[in-house]
This record gives C-alpha cells, structure tokens and sequence, in this order.
C-alpha cells in the first residue's frame, strides 16, 4: 500500500512539473508583454511621448526582459522556496495577496459541492436501487434527468431569484453587506456558508443528477450478485448486507471520478460566479488574462491544476482502498 | 392437492427427520402473468442423509430450496398451503412457509440452521473482503461463545434449537480461530495464511472449499448445495464431492444436493427426487431408481449420461426443450416430450404410485 502511495505521489508531481512548464508556456503566449500595456496605462492621456526605450525600460525593471528559461526558473523557484508567486502588475502588490482570500473562497465553495454532490446522490442513489421501482425511485429519475438538462447559469437565476424574494438575502456575493469589510470571525464564517448554500448548490446540481444515475446503476448490478445472496444466506440483517455488500462497491465509481468533479467544478465555476457575483479565482483569470497580468494568471492555473491533480490521487488513494484487487494491478 | 400423495404424517414423527416439505407451491407475478415453477412439490431430508434433486434448468429445483430459505425475489408468492417443517429438537417443529423473510426467525434460520452453497464459487464471495471475513460473518452471527468449532455430540436438534435461540456473542478472535480451522478442515493448505487472502488470489476448487468452510462454519443441521460442483473441472469436482461426504459423516449434517447431472447423484445421494416443470415425477432410493427408472424422464435422463464401459452405445438425447412455466400442459408436465404419452397424459396429471421399497413414480405406465 505505501508503495502504492509513494508511486502515485511521484506520478502527481511528474505531473504537476509538466503543467507548470504548460502553464509557464500559456502565461508567455499573448502578443505584447506587461511592460507594454503598463505603460499605455501610465502614460496614455498625459501627453507624454513614449518612445521604444522607456518600454525597455519598464522591461527591465519588471525583469521582463530575461530569457524565458530563466524567468522560469526564478517563477517555479519562488513558488518553491518561499511559496512566494511573483508580483502582480495591475494590482501593484503580490500574488499571494491578491490570490489569497479568493483561494480560500474558491476551495470552500470546491469542498461545499462536492461534499453537497455526495451527500445528496449516494444515500438517495442506494435507497432508489434498493426500492426499485417504488416512487421515489420514479422521482428520482425525473430530477435527474432535469438536472441534466437545466443549464447552471439558469439554474444559478432561479435560485437566486427565489432567495432574494423569499428568503430576503443580499443579492449575490459571498457576504451579507454588514460583514464584506468586516475582520474574520465565527458570525462571519456563517455568513459566508449561508452564502456558500446557493453556489454550491448550483455547482452540485448536475453532477448530483449524473451521480444519482450512476451509483443508482451501480447498486442495481451489485444487488443481483451472487454474493450479495451468499451473505443474505448466512442470515445477515438486510441493511448490514448493503450496506458491507452492495453499496461499498457501488460507490467506486463516485470515488474514481472524484478528480473530474474537480475539474468540471472548476470549469463552471467562472459563469456561475459571474451570476452570482462571487470572488473567486476564474473571474480574476479571465481579468488577469484581460490586463496580460501573467503572473496572476499563472498563480491561478497552477493553483488549481495543482487541486485537480491533488484530488485525482487523492481519489486514487481512496480506491485502492477501498477495493483489493487495484493494488494487484498497480503494483 | 393434485394427486401426490403427502409424506407421512408429520406427527408421528421421525426423530430423524430435518427437513419435511409438503405440497410447496411457488409462484412468481410477471409481466406475461403468474407463472409457477414449483407446484405443490414434497420432500424431506434426514440427518446424516443426502437428497439428490435432480432436473434440467427450469424444472424448479433452485427454487424450491431458495424457498426453503426465503431467498427468493419480491415478485415470489409462496402458497399458504404449503408448509415447511423445520424440525427443532424432538418435539418442535417450526414451519417456514409463513415467516416473513426479513424477521429475526428467518434470519436466524438462515445460515444458521440451513446453510447454502453455490454453483459459481467465485461469484459466491465478495471481492472486497477477505474468506476470513466472510467466514467470521457467519460465525458471529450464530456461534455461541463456548462452543467448540467441530463438536457433533449435540443432537441436530439441540443445535437448531441453539442457532435459533443463540446469544452471546463470539469475539472477533475466537471467531477467527473458527475461520482458520474450518479453512484446515475443507483441505486448505496453510489456513492461517488464506484465511487473509481475497478470493481473486485462489483457484476455483480452493475457493469452493472456502464456501463449503463458510456454510458449515456454523453447523447448521441442513446444507443446501445448489450445483456445487458444476463450474469446477471433473478432477477437483470429484474431490469436493468427496470432501462433503466426509464433513457429513463427521458432523451429521443433512444435505439436499442440486444437479443436472445424474451421475454426481449417483454417487453422493442416498435417496434421489426427479424433478420436471415444478413437480416431482419420481423419488426412492438412488440405487433403485438408477437401476430401476420407471418414469420416462428418468429413463431419458439416465441414456443421456456418458459411460466408459461402453463406448459404442450413441449417447440419446431427450427430443424438444422444457416448455416454458407459461405453457405448462395441463396434463403431465413431460406430456409434450415424452415418447410413450396415452391419450389421458395431456388432460390429467397422473397421482404418485408406489413401486415398492420407497420408490414411487407419477406416470399413467404404472398405475
């Protein structure tokens, strides 16, 4: 089993060494550079002509003007060393500072949807399975099937719609007016939860209604085993027998997409955070993306790929776990 | 109820007796309509004793003993004529039939009292847990503490009797030791080692003993063998069948062995029930009826057999398939495949008649 750990772990960082280059790749792709668009910023209305070498100038300051190996370099060494990733332009300040709270934003509602996604598809998904053709099972085939077919964004309107009028909350945004300066405290932590409640629950909606389908599936294939009527026949009480039987193997297929929920998560993050006004780490992407601040954008690709790829091993980990006969083929 | 002759009294009964089956009717609601696979069907297995039961796949054998543990689907209607006697000490009785199987009765039943094996030994194991975790299952369930493992001085009685009314708890330890020794007990070879292995890392006949370990780990006083030995090859078939006589002869259990094949039955049965479209077309002792076939499905079953000792004799298959349970004949079950069939077979379905020392046929040839 460490073995096994140890194998994934180097795989993960193989892995996050070849992003890291991509992504280095990426923040080098747009034409034209920071020291370009700063000083259109700086100078543009004031009159001032700016000639080739005041650029250079800029370059230089900013260290723009190094070769890309090196710049690299002393990037990846930074994140290293000191966990220190660069300086943004636009916001004249650090990475760290201006990634920072957005990160923890960013994971809270990560974690939030995909415990949300779990806790609602799984028990639902064994109890349809079990109750096979009950109305329940019938119910939760006609949400599913809305769930996949409503888009987020829509989805993320109504929501918003409903607990504004009903419910009287401020619209969008991760806090309540009172607490958006306020300095961390527990009545804040609840507050940004009770915010977390729509977003996440949007994020989770369809990949609940995918999970539903497929544990559901699952379930019903394991409950028609053999085994299953081998333990039933050693006079097991039913709900032990699926819970041990049929329902630990039915979850397999949850743990071993563990890391695409990420990634998808991820993905619909931006739009949904953009109906929802939240402040996360895809709208500041697109931003940094849009004032060719490259070292913002390259903190935020690394940080989350750097998630994805946690939580496929992370999912790995949990499957070998979870099923014995992985560990043969792996090694 | 339509013409076979009930087994004896149950009240004057046989110490003996483990099992007693009458009239058991199974049937199931389908799309198509009720079908029923096993009708009005009895049987009784003794200690000590094994009963063959043998047919083709959808004569109703399987379900007629899944019956027995309440192990059939939600759709299943057992009729409320049929009674399941299980016998539990000299003077109890308790009838199956009506339990509901999701009680605490049942369950004790199951596993404890009537223990199961399969035909796919692989299939018949969770692949997430090791033997010694389903071993220790079973025992937990329904071994007292004190017990020793292999003890067989009780009556079967007084075992039904502890499986059903059983408390106290085994430790996970003691339960463990029970693992390893019945693991020794089926034949395997360094037991304190396989009782940790999953079932993907043993053979097919290592993991059919492991199954045979798991069901009379908690002695029960009746063992149902659902075609055991179909999926194993003949050489290691040979040895389980061994292997279970001589756990029988140890520890006095009952066995009702399910097959197609009526030369395992020939040598492990001692009485033998034929089986056809849900009824019982003939039973006796083994011997007799193998040299003695009076039913013409018997007859038929017994040339389909291979023999070495006459290798020039054409093997003779029975012409046409079992009909489907929706278009059962009203007469005879066998009626539309049956090479002597008279004008009555297809109208009435003949009774049971007594050919002498315990054998006894339903066809219209003999009575």
């Amino acid at each position: 089993m460490s073995r096994f750990i140890i194998q994934r772990l180097f795989g993960m960082l193989v892995t996050l060494f070849f992003v890291s280059i991509m992504v280095f790749t990426i923040m080098e792709l747009p034409p034209g550079d920071y020291a370009d668009r700063y000083a259109f910023r700086k100078y543009s209305g004031t009159g001032i002509n700016v000639t080739e070498s005041d650029i250079q100038n800029i370059r230089v300051e900013f260290g723009l003007d190094r070769p890309a190996p090196a710049r690299y370099l002393s990037w990846i060494g930074g994140i290293l060393t000191d966990f220190d990733f660069g300086q943004s332009f636009a916001f004249e300040t650090s990475v760290n500072r201006v990634v920072g709270e957005r990160l923890v934003l960013t994971l809270a509602l990560l974690y939030a949807t995909l415990i949300l996604t779990y806790a609602i598809s799984i028990p639902i998904a064994i109890y349809a399975a079990v109750r096979r053709h009950s109305a329940v099972d019938y119910g939760l085939t006609i949400m599913s099937y809305l769930g996949l077919a409503l888009p987020n964004f829509l989805l993320a309107l109504i929501l918003l719609y409903i607990s504004v009028t009903v419910f009287g909350s401020s619209v969008g945004g991760l806090f309540s007016p009172d607490y958006v300066d306020a300095p961390w405290s527990f009545a804040k932590v609840g507050d940004m939860l009770l915010h977390l409640i729509v977003p996440s629950l949007v994020l989770a909606w369809s990949a609940t209604a995918l999970q539903l389908q497929t544990v559901r599936a699952t379930m019903l294939d394991e409950l028609n085993k053999l085994s299953v009527t081998a333990a039933r026949a050693r006079g097991l009480p039913e709900w032990k027998l699926l819970l041990k039987y049929p329902a630990r193997l039915a979850i397999n297929p949850v743990v071993s997409t563990i890391g695409f929920d990420v990634n998808r998560i991820f993905s619909e993050l931006p739009i949904v955070a953009l109906v929802l006004s939240l402040p996360e780490l895809g709208e500041l992407l697109i931003q940094s993306y849009l004032d060719l601040d490259m070292y913002v954008a390259g903190a935020i690709l690394m940080m989350l790929t750097f998630f994805i790829v946690f939580m496929n091993f992370l999912s790995d980990v949990l499957l070998a776990v979870l099923d014995p006969r992985i560990k043969l083929e792996g090694g | 109820m339509d013409g076979m002759t009930p087994l004896p009294p149950s009240t004057g009964q046989d110490a003996e007796l483990v099992i007693a089956v009458e009239n058991l009717r199974v049937s199931f609601r389908t799309d198509e309509g009720v079908i029923t696979p096993v009708d009005g069907v009895s049987f009784s297995a003794k200690r000590g004793k094994t009963l063959g039961i043998v047919g083709e796949s959808g004569s109703g054998k399987s379900v007629s003993t899944r019956a027995l543990m309440k192990l059939l689907p939600r759709n299943a209607l057992i009729d409320p004529t049929s009674r399941m006697l299980l016998h539990v000490g000299r003077e109890k009785q308790v009838d199956i039939a009506p339990l509901d199987p999701d009680s605490k009765a049942m369950r004790k039943i199951r596993g404890g009292s009537i223990a199961m094996i399969f035909q796919e030994p692989m299939a018949s194991f969770s692949p997430v847990y090791t033997i010694g975790n389903q071993i220790t299952e079973a025992v937990r369930l329904h071994r007292q503490a004190a017990n020793s493992p292999l003890a067989a001085t009780e009556t079967v009685g007084e075992q039904i009797e502890e499986n059903i009314l059983g408390h106290g708890k085994m430790t996970k330890k003691q339960a463990h030791e029970i693992a390893v020794e019945m693991l020794h007990r089926v034949g395997m070879s360094n037991a304190g080692l396989r009782v940790n292995q999953f079932p993907h890392e043993l053979s097919g006949g290592m993991r059919q003993r492991a199954m045979i370990a798991v069901a009379l780990s908690t002695q029960p006083a009746l063992l149902i063998a659902d075609e055991p030995t179909t999926a194993l090859d003949v050489t290691i078939q040979a040895q389980i069948l061994e292997l279970m006589k001589e756990l029988q002869d140890d520890l006095g259990m009952s066995i009702i062995f399910i097959t197609h094949d009526m030369g395992v039955i020939a040598q492990v049965a001692d009485e033998v029930a034929v089986m056809y479209l849900g009824k019982i077309v003939e039973r006796g002792p083994t011997r007799r009826v193998i040299a003695n076939p009076h039913h013409p499905y018997t007859v038929g079953l017994l040339r389909a057999i291979p023999r070495m000792d006459n290798l020039t004799r054409r093997l003779t298959p029975i012409p046409g398939d079992i009909p489907s349970p929706l278009e059962r004949p009203k007469g005879c079950p066998f009626v539309t495949r049956c090479p002597k069939r008279m004008a009555q077979c297809a109208e009435v379905m003949p009774g049971d008649t007594d050919m002498g020392d315990g054998q006894s046929v339903a066809c219209f040839l003999h009575g």
